[in-house]
């Protein structure tokens, strides 16, 4: 909720497969202040979703695909939601 | 816009509220609405094909030259009629050796690994504004033409299910096959994991008009 500052676990809904999208929730009561939403993932093998950053730090930034960083999502204090790229 | 979102917001819930009520009391653990996916159903979503070995391909074949026609009629516009892409429309064809360079032209001869690839792509995203409408016969004809515009097959090739595992990709060996993780430093930090100071929108989506359509030709997904 604040841009990757703290994390809170989520729990995770069956089925849950390697390599496959899972389905997870975390209850949330939005305050009415503006927030950064991400979900990361730790995966069977203790691999860490990156940032967006560390991404580039590790490949570059002409990486082109398998852009696999965390997605940010701006909630505005007029409760609208927006795509947005975190430093 | 942001009415508009409510009153969808509102009508979803309206639709809920009325299928609860149809089913009456909803099964423990169910929400009283959608059926089981039948077989035919699930065969109609089930179309991925496998890059390497091609599993997954289906009956049907296709010529170069019935390519031609095919691509033609339904991806020149973009794609340009050699495969030379149009404005921000990919290029299909050429490239080779720009995988280096800053702006690395990735096309299927200069890029992609494996020609059951290029089917299943065709397949399931094209043309773009009516994707999975083409038959099976007519995406292993365009999938020969592209080959053949990146010189990777003759003029002669027939695509099929037993001929486009067989092709050799250009860059078929460019590629890691080893799991390369991790191949970032993240670890599993839970709490101040960064200063707030530092957290910064680099990049927004806002007031750029990127939300795709949610009208036009819809995908019914039936096996073909």
């Amino acid at each position: 909720m604040d841009g990757g500052v703290n994390w809170q676990s989520a729990r995770l809904h069956e089925p849950v497969l390697s390599k496959a999208l899972t389905k997870f929730t975390l209850p949330w009561r939005w305050d009415g202040q503006p927030a950064l939403l991400q979900s990361r993932v730790i995966d069977e093998t203790g691999y860490v979703q990156p940032t967006i950053g560390q991404l580039r730090t590790q490949r570059g930034s002409n990486s082109v695909y398998h852009n696999n960083s965390i997605q940010t999502w701006q909630i505005k204090p007029d409760g609208s939601v927006f795509d947005v790229q975190l430093a | 816009m942001s009415s508009s979102r409510d009153r969808r917001l509102l009508l979803s819930v309206g639709i809920m509220v009325a299928a609860g009520s149809l089913a009456g009391a909803a099964e423990p653990g169910h929400y009283g609405y959608g059926t089981n996916a039948t077989p035919e159903q699930i065969a109609g979503w089930d179309i991925d094909v496998r890059g390497d070995d091609g599993a997954g391909l289906p009956p049907g074949k296709g010529t170069v030259h019935g390519g031609a026609e095919v691509y033609a009629a339904q991806c020149a516009l973009c794609h340009g009629a050699f495969g030379e892409g149009q404005g921000r429309f990919p290029k299909l064809a050429g490239g080779a050796g720009t995988l280096r360079d800053d702006r690395p032209e990735l096309t299927v001869g200069s890029y992609w690994p494996f020609a059951p690839t290029l089917w299943d792509y065709i397949n399931r995203a094209m043309p773009t504004a009516a994707p999975h409408t083409l038959s099976a016969d007519d995406v292993y004809a365009l999938t020969a033409y592209i080959l053949n515009l990146n010189h990777v097959v003759p003029s002669e090739f027939v695509a099929d299910r037993d001929s486009l595992p067989k092709v050799k990709m250009p860059n078929r060996d460019g590629f890691v096959w080893i799991d390369p993780r991790p191949d970032s430093m993240a670890k599993p930090c839970m709490s101040a994991c960064a200063d707030p100071a530092d957290i910064k929108i680099m990049s927004t989506a806002e007031g750029r008009n990127l939300t795709p359509r949610t009208t036009g030709p819809l995908d019914p997904m039936q096996p073909k």
